[in-house]
């Protein structure tokens, strides 16, 4: 593994192997950054291979490497140079180890001669190369099982579940045909499954216009990522002054368990006050709440009327005004203070250019916020990212205990 | 398109979503997205960031300087923040905590970014 600038790595196994991972293919470090962490080598010579000294200045940040919660005990060497010299012996689960640019933060103090040495204190930080083992994180118990590792849950894949299970919504009246405002119908599907079906969303395009409220308990399932399309032709999701949920997944103080999962939101047209989804509902045992493969597009792709032929960029305007046609949303996503879930591979993308039109130009979309996360119960967000939107692709606000591992954002 | 116009310029800053105000900037390429902003939050664990400033109204040549934005990172009112492996592109600064920058690109060049191994508030 020789190039890349972000990876995460968990629940790893490696058996029987002479070399783990190699990170030291070319002859300086090259790779941004790796996090590894409750896996597990067995029978293996070298578990990872770096080149990476805090005496290397050229690159000083490359082959950053975080090890966390990792079974060494049967690896002759945990960490080693290509020739073989240990750095880090096997024998041992490693709580925590770094090589790297490390920044320890805190407020230090300045004291100003000229006004009677009064001390202020500012924010400051100290700065080490490591290549140690490190003190590990005081990591909240809730986001960790009872062996000590991170939740981990992958996608629920309904294998045993009998093909009546399914609900699909195209039988049960929905449109999905990108015009019909669908809202009703997708109420009624939530609400009528029970604990031991799936409400199944044909592949298609599902317009709403106002507030679905997504009753715990219940599974939701596209079929190859059909849209879920958020329109203001009805006045709801118009006003960016007093924001309405699209999918609100659950109540305040509701707990419960909800799997969603294959599915793509986007706007038709601009919708400016819309949350597309609102998350109240608190998972009801770890990670029993959750999204998999849920994502947002917005704009820049055939029937969303955010597109290039109205919303090309124009970088050449001295101070350009936004088109009130091409705004996205006010926010992507809302996890609120009483919720707590799983999320994995979610990905909320503002068109930065066009898909479907053949000019293929950079976009002008409008989208207010990406992710914010206000939740104190454990939260778990993995691999994701969130990018171009205006204020913020990520912001975590009066929260605690929330772990995220591999966020990406882009800037608009 | 940012800064062309600023990030603040489409919606306005909405107190009930405790949204940034961008009150500590004082040069234009400060008023970008947030790649990440904690605000009176603890206990917040992050393994793994890349978060990226590719253009200064759609123009690259940013990248070549890391001047495309001031800075990725922001932590407001917050303690017990642990960030590992965290990689920006285009910044000029990775991190900044109630408004000052404390870590500046060139100290931690890699390949084609930044990175630091650990970045803790404790």
């Amino acid at each position: 593994m020789n190039w890349d600038w972000l990876w995460s790595f968990k629940y790893i196994t490696v058996n029987n192997c002479s070399i783990g991972i190699n990170l030291a293919e070319q002859s300086t470090p090259s790779l941004g950054s790796a996090f590894l962490t409750d896996s597990v080598f067995t029978n293996v010579n070298q578990a990872i291979i770096t080149n990476f000294n805090c005496s290397v200045t050229s690159e000083p940040a490359a082959g950053s490497l975080y090890i966390g919660n990792v079974d060494f005990r049967e690896a002759n060497a945990a960490v080693s140079y290509p020739n073989g010299t240990v750095i880090l012996p096997g024998g041992s689960i490693v709580p925590a180890w770094i090589q790297g640019e490390t920044y320890s933060a805190y407020y230090g103090p300045e004291v100003f001669p000229t006004h009677g040495n009064e001390t202020c204190y500012f924010p400051m930080a100290k700065q080490v190369c490591a290549q140690q083992s490190v003190n590990p994180p005081p990591v909240s118990s809730g986001l960790l099982t009872s062996s000590g590792k991170f939740v981990d849950r992958g996608k629920p894949v309904y294998d045993n579940y009998p093909v009546s299970a399914f609900v699909s919504a195209k039988t049960s009246g929905c449109a999905g045909d990108g015009v019909t405002d669908d809202t009703a119908c997708l109420q009624n599907l939530f609400d009528s499954v029970n604990q031991n079906q799936v409400a199944y969303l044909d592949h298609g395009a599902y317009v709403v216009t106002s507030t679905i409220v997504i009753p715990p308990n219940i599974r939701i399932m596209g079929e190859a990522w059909p849209y879920i399309m958020v329109s203001a032709n009805k006045g709801n999701f118009g006003d960016p002054t007093n924001p309405q949920p699209v999918f609100q997944v659950g109540t305040t103080g509701q707990t419960g368990f909800l799997e969603m999962q294959d599915i793509i939101f986007e706007c038709l047209g601009p919708t400016p006050g819309a949350i597309i989804v609102q998350w109240n509902l608190l998972q009801d045992s770890p990670a029993s709440a959750g999204m998999w493969d849920v994502h947002w597009r917005i704009g820049g792709s055939a029937g969303t009327e955010l597109e290039s032929n109205i919303c090309s960029k124009n970088p050449s305007v001295e101070i350009t005004t936004p088109n009130p046609s091409c705004y996205g949303a006010f926010l992507l996503m809302h996890i609120t203070s009483s919720a707590g879930l799983y999320m994995e591979n979610n990905w909320g993308w503002v068109a930065d250019h066009e898909l479907d039109m053949t000019d293929y130009n950079q976009l002008n979309i409008w989208n207010g916020r990406g992710l914010l996360v206000e939740s104190t119960a454990p939260t778990w967000i993995v691999g994701g990212s969130f990018e171009h939107s205006q204020l913020f692709n990520y912001q975590v606000a009066n929260a605690q205990n929330l772990y995220m591992s591999a966020i990406q954002s882009e800037t608009a | 398109m940012q800064t062309n116009p600023r990030a603040n310029v489409a919606f306005a800053a909405n107190p009930t979503y405790s949204d940034p105000t961008f009150q500590y900037c004082f040069q234009d390429i400060c008023y970008k997205t947030w790649g990440l902003r904690v605000y009176s939050s603890t206990y917040i664990f992050i393994y793994g960031a890349g978060l990226y400033s590719f253009f200064q109204n759609y123009d690259s040549t940013c990248l070549l300087t890391e001047s495309c934005q001031e800075n990725a990172v922001s932590l407001e009112e917050s303690e017990a923040i642990y960030i590992f492996g965290l990689y920006t592109i285009g910044m000029e600064n990775l991190v900044q905590v109630d408004g000052t920058d404390l870590i500046p690109d060139g100290e931690n060049i890699n390949t084609f970014g930044q990175s630091v191994a650990i970045f803790e508030f404790p």
